[in-house]
């Protein structure tokens, strides 16, 4: 007899009235809590597996929705012009782009990832052809660069190429490596600050970069260095201009240029101040009066005649020298000396020169 | 040590007690079933019996003696100590005192260097059992076991109440120290309901309120569940409780049973704290597990003594099960106070209720916890 029934006769007197119909309710009261047992467990067996299945695909929805980020971010990584390495906390790779790869051109069957940046700039390294032995140090400096604080590191590559390299730090505490190649960009900051000190014609220093040279010369004058400077006009140049055409005075400025060129030093300075306006700066003189000499070799050279374009094209020169003495203190009383020699020179007959009081 | 149950008729406590053997009991405990209409009569009639005996107990929906229970009644046990004293404390709730300082104050009444156990039993409609027994804790420090429970109303959830120190009435917690070297207490603790289903977030709650699981209102989830059986709320949610974690603490679980439903606010209050942001899933209980893990328990308990006092057998078992094992179990929740009631054996007296909350350290800690959908056993035992 199955124990639930042998318990529900122990509570029964069959053999007293209604014993029989007390037994019954007991029973039928046991089936009843039976059924509403299977009932509740048959309802929640079903709504938890509806529950899970309404789980199961917001899981795929938001599995494929991140494999979609996925994909965007890694064509957004992989198309960066930078170079992207993210580190762990233990410094292994765990994440670098396809420009990473390329930039040290790690080979085809090289797997970077779960690797410390030393293993892989060695692989580099002994695998080149971006690294090579002899400059293992420049690995050994990348390797060696502040976690914590952030850094940024520069790098000639073998190969002439300038590389960036800066370092950040991951909340989780690793580090983003990003490594760019800033060759060409030098490069154009370089080309600005040519511009920027440069005459585009001439390629001479222009009035800028005069400037400083002669604020330069004029602070080296003052600890004894004998400086001068050399205010230079051209004769007959507007008539060139007018008659022949800009683009021949262009033409003829340039020949100019390189006649003088031809006649400074490296220490000196020669530059174009605008027009046919030159100066030259120059220094360490032995003594004043190799200024006379210096002047009179400019205004011969210059007086030479040209051949521009098949015009044969004669002018002069007009020369003021002020000499930079050591009380003076202001370049711009050196330029208005030499301003004020050149007028002489020219009221005197041009061609010649003459040296400020 | 002693302990005799109580002869009752259908009248109440009789005056005749001949099965005492004349002995005069030093307390009392009893539990009945709640009926707000004859509230404090069975005090009455036990406190002519026995003048001067404190009594503590509580209201339930279901009282529990020896290997039988009862939805009509009341029960009651005589005990006798030899060499332990004890001290009964009570606090009405009410005021601005919150939970929290209910359980701190009755501490600190009962706290002494010699403070071996505590007893307590406090109204299951309003307190937060969880910050109550955080309070007594506090006080009486982490070396005493705290046991006990919350007083029940079965599945009507509308009133419960309390004895003690004369006091019969509702919004009462009432609290016994145990004092002395002599006293042995060991508990068991055992639940036996089975998770299912996904893992929940607590998205909002406030204290033992909750709102919402996963954004969604909670109420609905239970509604969904119950299907027909909503219309039984709050009761039919104890048939599936809900398990409750700190996220960063996934192995020490409780478990939560509801108090009562709030259909505006679609709110469920419990009978502890359900913290916002910790993990929930729903339970569920096969009635062939919640009997078996009872007799688990009562064995847990029995061992747990041996380790106090190799050679002590109980004089009491005090059981505190809840309200939602008596409901899932119907007619077989006298299986699970049979199956404890062979573990205990001949000769320990076994009086216990079904409650809105246990209270109980598990058994191999003395720190105590709100439990809930569990069965406790505070086992009792005076050592030479």
């Amino acid at each position: 007899m199955h124990k639930r029934l042998v318990q529900h006769l122990a509570k029964v007197d069959l053999g007293s009235p209604g014993g029989l119909d007390a037994l019954l309710g007991i029973v039928d009261q046991a089936y009843l809590e039976h059924d509403l047992e299977r009932k509740r467990s048959e309802r929640s067996s079903a709504l938890m597996a509806e529950e899970l299945e309404e789980l199961c695909e917001k899981l795929h929805a938001s599995t494929a929705t991140i494999r979609l980020q996925n994909l965007r971010f890694q064509a957004a990584q992989d198309n960066m012009p930078q170079a992207l390495s993210l580190f762990d906390k233990d410094g292994n790779l765990v994440v670098c782009n396809r420009r990473f790869r390329e930039m040290y051109q790690l080979s085809e069957g090289y797997d970077p990832n779960g690797k410390k940046l030393l293993d892989i700039l060695t692989h580099c390294v002994v695998h080149g052809p971006v690294l090579n032995l002899e400059n293992r140090s420049l690995t050994l400096q990348h390797v060696a660069m502040n976690v914590s604080t952030g850094s940024v590191l520069e790098q000639v590559w073998p190969d002439g190429r300038i590389i960036s390299i800066a370092r950040s730090m991951i909340q989780d505490g690793g580090y983003l490596d990003t490594t760019s190649d800033v060759t060409e960009n030098r490069k154009a900051i370089a080309q600005i600050a040519h511009m920027a000190h440069h005459d585009s014609l001439t390629g001479l220093p222009n009035r800028c970069l005069y400037r400083e040279r002669l604020t330069d010369a004029v602070q080296h004058a003052r600890r004894g260095e004998q400086c001068a400077v050399l205010y230079l006009d051209l004769d007959r140049f507007k008539a060139v201009n007018d008659t022949l055409g800009h683009p021949i005075g262009d033409a003829l400025l340039i020949e100019v240029s390189a006649r003088l060129k031809a006649n400074v030093r490296d220490i000196d300075t020669l530059s174009r101040l605008g027009g046919d306006e030159f100066a030259i700066i120059l220094r360490q003189l032995k003594s004043r009066d190799e200024t006379h000499g210096f002047a009179k070799r400019v205004i011969k050279n210059l007086c030479m005649p040209y051949v521009i374009d098949g015009h044969d094209v004669s002018i002069g020169a007009s020369v003021g020298i002020a000499i930079i003495d050591a009380w003076l203190n202001d370049p711009d009383e050196v330029m208005r000396n030499a301003d004020r020699a050149l007028y002489k020179a020219k009221a005197d007959g041009r061609g010649v020169f003459r040296i400020a009081d | 040590m002693w302990a005799k149950q109580i002869d009752a008729t259908a009248d109440g406590f009789s005056s005749k007690q001949e099965n005492l053997l004349g002995k005069t009991p030093d307390l009392i405990f009893l539990f009945e079933v709640s009926d707000a209409h004859d509230q404090g009569a069975s005090v009455a009639q036990l406190s002519d019996i026995f003048p001067d005996v404190p009594i503590i107990g509580c209201s339930t929906g279901t009282i529990i003696e020896g290997d039988t229970l009862s939805d009509r009644g009341a029960t009651a046990m005589a005990i006798g100590f030899e060499r332990t004293h004890f001290r009964v404390a009570t606090q009405a709730i009410g005021g601005s005192w919150d939970s929290q300082a209910i359980g701190l104050a009755l501490g600190l009444q009962l706290q002494a260097s010699d403070l071996s156990a505590v007893l307590v039993l406090a109204d299951g409609l309003h307190m937060n059992g969880s910050a109550l027994v955080s309070g007594l804790a506090e006080a009486v420090g982490s070396k005493v076991a705290i046991s006990g429970g919350l007083a029940g109303d079965g599945a009507r959830f509308e009133y419960t109440f309390v004895h003690g120190n004369r006091l019969s009435q509702s919004k009462l917690v009432a609290a016994i120290g145990f004092y002395g070297p002599a006293i042995r207490i060991a508990h068991g603790y055992a639940s036996g309901w089975e998770v299912f289903g996904p893992n929940r977030a607590i998205t909002r709650s406030e204290d033992n309120v909750l709102y919402e699981l996963d954004g969604k209102p909670a109420l609905d989830l239970y509604e969904r569940y119950l299907g027909e059986e909503a219309a039984g709320l709050p009761a039919s949610a104890l048939f599936y409780p809900l398990q409750i974690w700190q996220p960063d603490q996934p192995d020490h679980k409780v478990v939560r049973t509801i108090l009562s439903v709030d259909h505006d606010a679609r709110s469920m209050t419990f009978a502890g704290d359900v913290p916002q942001a910790w993990k929930a899933r729903l339970m569920r209980g096969r009635l062939d597990n919640l009997i078996e893990s009872a007799t688990d328990a009562a064995q847990l308990a029995m061992s747990a003594l041996k380790k106090v006092g190799a050679s002590l057998n109980p004089s009491l078992c005090v059981t505190v099960s809840c309200v939602g094992r008596r409901l899932l179990l119907g007619q077989r929740a006298e299986e699970e106070v049979k199956g404890v009631a062979d573990v205990l054996g001949e000769g320990v007296a076994h009086i216990g209720f079904y409650s809105y909350g246990e209270i109980a350290p598990r058994s191999d800690s003395v720190l105590c916890n709100l439990h809930n959908q569990t069965l406790t056993l505070t086992l009792m035992a005076e050592a030479d």
